[in-house]
């Protein structure tokens, strides 16, 4: 357990820990700021933060990827890799959160709504990359096909947000999640803004123990 | 150049024909497994037709893609551009130009059974439909070019390509059956202008982006 | 043209094959390059050729960069590998008129070159019928119609019979005369001593 034995890395644990306890302290003892939806509009404050982390993580792999692409530098890969792997766990966590909020909130449990769907589609471009990796060949030229189809991924982002959107217009309104978002009630809104930064703090620690453990494996 | 590495795919295509006359019988098959399937509710069977028409031209689409690409690895008769002073960006358009050739083909000789098993009715506009079939099919061959790209040296590339196609391609899926839809209910061209766009963006996205990285795919 | 290789890495599912390898070729030389299967003979020919990535290090073509991006440097190599690199799918003919106009050749030699190689009858054969010995001719005759500065030979006599060798030594002699750069790999280390400059040994 090298990783740990830098005093950073422990501090940056530290802080990651710390703040995803207060996060979910608070998340669970808050009242629900909709009654009718019962304690499961608390898992909102939970699952948007998850996916705009896991968003995130998927433009991280295309960042690295356009790196790798450029330098060749094999930390790159790594580093893509340990943001893929991150991104798919937290994407699955928004589609596991998703659907729990979904039901109580508009009655079922798989709304094609834009954003859902534009996590599911990403979800399963993610498992075709694992796959391409495991077998896409020697791993010297998956690093490369692995940059691309990372980029690819992301590159698709817009257009299946946009399809969706427009696909089924009448998903289009969201009052249930305005209410976590109106000026009435702020504090729902900085709930959602904190739990975002610590979703940010433990997916950038995963990313880099994961990075870590990647070089550790190939250079020994 | 482009001119040159088109008309090899299509010598020895005409030669052999056994890509177009697969996906041709591949895609007749399905037809007839949905006129089946759709047996119970024929009258149905015309609101779901634009969907299946794209589910028949994804799945011809792999099947095409696979053996376009397997001419490549044969032999590694790639080697002989690869090696050689040509741009491979080139490369790829020319092999977008022979899978569009190679899939419009197939399509043409399909698409009349598809009409008379499923009984649907054919007043509307044809060249409309013929702009749709062709933004569709670039756009399912620009980001299909790039996929069977990266999987070239897979061992599960028959499997890869689906993989990896399906989700990346949905934004296709969803606009050319939309698109479809509208045009068979004589609802003319003007009215999905969008969806028409979200095709041409995604031709051209995938298809610059395919440009500029198929450089760096082909190399072992 | 000269043929440098400096601090070449490269690996294979993380196991590498060449670790900082160098090496310095100067025009119209001949090298001999022997080693035992697993050696990377063929990975170093591939790599020089630009078939074949590059983890680290750089290979220069008469002083340019080899580089992904670059086309110049691709035009003055030609790696004759096996039997490899040809459309089973095509004819002799059209695979050779094929690669020529690749690198802005003309196809007008092409059937000249076809009958001194002794395939003028098969040039209009499908190559997936054609035997190891005729594939070797028909790469032979590319490497004649292309005429690059420098030639990778990779086993250039396997499945070459008698008739095919005298035809090899000849094409071979001419290269020499016109002072190319010709790198060559082998398992044949007595030919190679008799037919290079230097040879290299790989392990």
């Amino acid at each position: 357990m090298s990783f740990f034995k830098h005093r950073n890395n422990l501090i940056h644990a530290g802080i990651a820990l710390t703040l995803s306890v207060i996060n979910i302290y608070i998340i669970f003892t808050l009242d629900p700021p909709n009654l009718a939806q019962g304690v499961f509009g608390n898992i909102f404050f939970i699952h948007v933060p998850i996916a705009w982390s896991a968003f995130l993580l998927y433009f991280g792999v295309m960042v690295c990827g356009i790196f790798y692409l450029t330098n060749k530098s094999i930390k790159w890969d790594y580093r893509g890799l340990a943001f893929a792997e991150v991104g798919t766990i937290f994407m699955f966590l928004v589609l596991t959160t998703g659907p729990i909020w979904a039901k109580p909130a508009w009655g079922h449990f798989w709304p094609w709504e834009p954003r859902l769907t534009t996590s599911l589609i990403l979800f399963l471009i993610f498992l075709g990359y694992f796959m391409l990796r495991e077998f896409g060949g020697n791993p010297e030229q998956v690093s490369r096909y692995a940059a691309v189809l990372g980029i690819l991924a992301f590159l698709d982002v817009p257009l299946i947000f946009f399809s969706v959107k427009f696909w089924l217009p009448e998903m289009q309104s969201h009052p249930q999640v305005g209410q976590y978002f109106s000026s009435a009630n702020p504090m729902s809104t900085y709930l959602i803004i904190f739990s975002f930064i610590s979703m940010i703090i433990i997916s950038s620690l995963m990313v880099r123990f994961r990075t870590n453990i990647l070089s550790m494996n190939h250079t020994s | 150049m482009i001119f040159h590495l088109v008309l090899k795919d299509l010598k020895i295509e005409w030669r052999s024909k056994e890509i177009i006359t697969s996906m041709f019988i591949f895609g007749l098959s399905i037809t007839l497994i949905f006129a089946l399937a759709f047996q119970v509710a024929p009258n149905l069977i015309r609101t779901f037709a634009p969907g299946l028409l794209w589910v028949v031209i994804l799945f011809t689409s792999v099947l095409g893609l696979n053996r376009l690409f397997s001419l490549e690895k044969e032999d590694q008769a790639l080697w002989s551009w690869v090696a050689a002073p040509v741009n491979r960006g080139t490369v790829y358009i020319a092999k977008v130009i022979s899978a569009f050739i190679f899939i419009i083909m197939s399509e043409l000789l399909f698409i009349i059974p598809f009409f008379i098993f499923l009984n649907l009715p054919s007043n509307f506009s044809f060249i409309s439909f013929a702009l749709i079939l062709f933004l569709g099919t670039g756009a399912i061959v620009s980001v299909g070019c790039l996929i069977s790209g990266i999987t070239l040296q897979a061992r599960l590339r028959d499997v890869l390509i689906p993989i990896l196609l399906f989700p990346s391609a949905s934004p296709v899926a969803i606009a050319a059956t939309k698109c479809t839809g509208l045009l068979f209910n004589q609802i003319p061209l003007v009215n999905y202008l969008f969806w028409l766009l979200i095709l041409g963006s995604f031709f051209v996205i995938f298809g610059l982006f395919g440009y500029l990285v198929f450089n760096q795919i082909v190399e072992e | 043209m000269n043929l440098d290789i400096n601090n070449l890495s490269k690996s294979f599912y993380h196991v590498p094959v060449f670790q900082s390898f160098s090496i310095s070729i100067k025009s119209g030389e001949r090298v001999g390059l022997f080693g035992p299967n697993g050696s990377g003979k063929t990975t170093l020919l591939k790599m020089i050729s630009g078939i074949m990535s590059v983890d680290k290090g750089e290979i220069l073509i008469g002083n340019i960069l080899q580089d992904s991006e670059n086309i110049k440097t691709r035009k003055s190599i030609y790696y004759l590998g096996h039997s490899l690199g040809l459309y089973p799918g095509l004819t002799g003919n059209e695979n050779i008129s094929f690669i020529s106009k690749l690198y802005g050749k003309s196809e007008l030699l092409v059937l000249d070159v076809l009958k001194k190689v002794g395939l003028g009858k098969l040039e209009n054969k499908l190559v997936k019928f054609y035997s190891q010995g005729m594939l070797q001719r028909l790469k032979l005759a590319t490497a004649i119609i292309l005429n690059p500065e420098i030639i990778l030979l990779d086993e250039p006599l396997n499945g070459l019979d008698n008739e095919g060798l005298d035809l090899f030594k000849k094409v071979y002699t001419e290269w020499e005369e016109n002072s190319k750069t010709i790198f060559v790999v082998s398992h044949d280390q007595e030919w190679l001593k008799n037919f290079t400059s230097r040879t290299i040994e790989l392990t």
